[in-house]
């Protein structure tokens, strides 16, 4: 047979793994008790079952939410829509999410790609970058004047997710082997706040105004434009405590990396 | 590179590090030599994987063991993963660093698996550049380990264990040898596994692998979830009288034991090492 170059061999059994396509009995040996199609099978099934054990770890409420046989049958159109492109098997579920939005099973039932973005943002705090939250003490520090231009940085581990389901709950069920919770959907989103503490992965919904405070802020927004927005829920005069009971809270939740104040003006 | 020995210091006994036994060797220190870790598994950004690694790495020597460095693929080498595991080797220090003598994808795509490679002069240059490459980004030599394989290429025109040896030998790399690789291979092949232990040069095996697998009858698949099976413990046996004393630990990547199980599993493994080294050296005395 016609010699192939390495570049070659590789895109062909690529394609055969990928797709199932190309005739590559060609390819490869093979003995009495053990066939070459056998011998393929064995890595075209093992490149399947591989991927969807990863995404099996990593999203076990979508798993059980759809049960073992649909999670695997529409884990495999993921994974042959978009196969890895990492060395990390640990991206594999980054454009879950997404896939499951645009995907009928998505569209017919939003908890299931609500869940499957509850659990991806679970896992992008997981191993996000460590960082010492700062504390009251910093915020003590601050002078009168700094309050107003003040800005925010925020944990690397801080996610966000709106869902108009119960998926933190399936999934908090599900983690924790109790009984499977039915899909409830509202009309009303609710938003959720998932971050780091100390090594631990935790989350609580936030109301509206909290969730378009802390929006603002890690928009680089400060806390004159957060004032000012915050009008919009409550009475004038009441504002910048409002504010400043949330900044507080964040930081008794460890959700702040730093205060970012300008430079204390020197009067003369 | 070259120096006198090739090899760095025996290491003795290990296992492969998984979070599963974390708490147990942090809280009771059990007498382990060294623990290998799975690379791709702490090349995040932080939180609990690198915290347990740190305080795992103030305990016992660790070596670096990854899956995703595709020394075999006709794609460029991947830069930004090489750059993640040099950073990674910084803050790890290992002992030493392997990977396989495979391909896992072409074309920018990873299947996440080892496939074998076929063994032709063309492969063999290939892999002789890019291992040199690999060295010289990281200032060490690399071992790579022979993985279990179900199929074998029509255009292979020399053997694995050749091509095994022509490489370590000409890109000046070390080798993991994977004992029980062999056997599943020379089940699923139908060749000798004592060729391929006779094919190895001495002096640049710097790791073995004892694993687990399933013997399906026709031919065997690399499980790493059961116990070692005895032709695998005999091999090893063979392996050991003939190169002497060997940096030996026990993969166990699924179904994972209590620590205590893979201890006893490893005790196994020091005995079977002492054993055949004494006979050696009998042997030795005798002639
Ligand atoms: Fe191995």
């Amino acid at each position: 047979m016609h010699s192939l170059t390495l570049a070659e061999l590789q895109n062909t059994l690529q394609q055969y793994l990928l797709h199932q396509q190309n005739n590559i009995d060609s390819l490869t040996l093979e003995t009495a008790a053990f066939t070459r199609q056998q011998r393929l099978a064995i890595y075209y099934d093992a490149y399947r079952l591989r991927l969807i054990d990863a995404l099996h770890n990593d999203f076990p409420a979508l798993e059980m939410t759809l049960g073992t046989e649909d999670f695997a049958q529409l884990m495999a159109e993921y994974i042959a829509q978009h196969p890895s492109q990492h060395p990390s098997l640990r991206w594999m579920g980054g454009k879950l999410p997404l896939f499951l939005r645009t995907h009928p099973t998505g569209q017919q039932q939003s908890a299931i790609f609500e869940l499957a973005e509850f659990e991806w943002a679970q896992i992008m705090s997981f191993d996000a970058e460590d960082s010492v939250p700062a504390t009251l003490d910093d915020l003590r520090l601050l002078k009168n004047t700094q309050w107003l231009d003040l800005q925010l940085e925020f944990q690397p581990s801080l996610q966000i997710v709106s869902c108009f389901s119960n998926a933190p709950n399936i999934w908090n069920a599900a983690i924790k082997d109790e009984s499977r919770i039915a899909i409830e959907t509202s009309s009303e989103e609710k938003t959720w706040l998932i971050w780091r503490s100390e090594l631990q992965v935790v989350y609580r919904v936030m109301n509206q105004s909290e969730t378009w405070c802390l929006q603002a802020f890690s928009n680089h927004k400060n806390f004159a434009d957060a004032c000012e927005g915050l009008c919009e829920w409550f009475p004038v005069d009441q504002v910048p405590l409002k504010a400043a009971q949330y900044l507080q809270q964040w930081l008794q939740d460890g959700l702040i990396k730093s205060i970012i104040a300008p430079p204390i003006e020197n009067s003369h | 590179m070259s120096s006198k020995t090739l090899l760095q210091p025996h290491l003795g006994f290990g296992l492969g590090l998984r979070r599963e036994h974390y708490i147990d060797l942090i809280d009771g220190h059990p007498a382990v030599d060294w623990l290998e870790i799975l690379t791709e598994n702490y090349m995040v950004p932080g939180g609990k994987p690198l915290y347990y690694l740190d305080k795992i790495r103030e305990h016992y020597p660790l070596v670096m063991h990854g899956v995703s460095l595709s020394i075999g693929s006709v794609d460029p080498l991947n830069m930004d993963y090489l750059r993640e595991l040099k950073t990674l080797a910084q803050r790890v220090k290992p002992k030493w660093i392997s990977d396989h003598l495979c391909w896992t994808g072409t074309q920018g795509i990873n299947l996440h698996d080892l496939l074998p490679l076929p063994y032709t002069q063309e492969a063999l240059q290939h892999l002789i550049t890019r291992v040199s490459q690999v060295q010289d980004f990281l200032g060490q030599r690399i071992l790579l380990e022979n993985v279990s394989s179900y199929l074998s290429y029509q255009h292979s025109t020399i053997s694995e264990w050749e091509f095994m040896r022509e490489l370590a030998t000409k890109a000046d790399c070390l080798i993991l040898l994977d004992i029980n690789n062999i056997h599943v291979s020379a089940h699923n092949h139908n060749f000798d596994p004592l060729t391929y232990l006779d094919a190895m040069p001495a002096e640049r095996i710097q790791q073995i692998h004892l694993a687990g697998h399933l013997n399906k009858g026709d031919y065997s698949i690399d499980t790493h979830d059961h116990e070692i099976v005895d032709a695998v413990w005999s091999l090893y046996a063979d392996a050991i009288a003939k190169f002497g004393q060997i940096s030996t630990m026990i993969e166990r990547d699924d179904d994972i034991p209590q620590l205590d199980t893979l201890l006893a599993e490893l005790q196994t493994a020091r005995n079977i090492s002492a054993q055949a080294l004494a006979n050696n050296r009998r042997l030795q005395n005798h002639y």
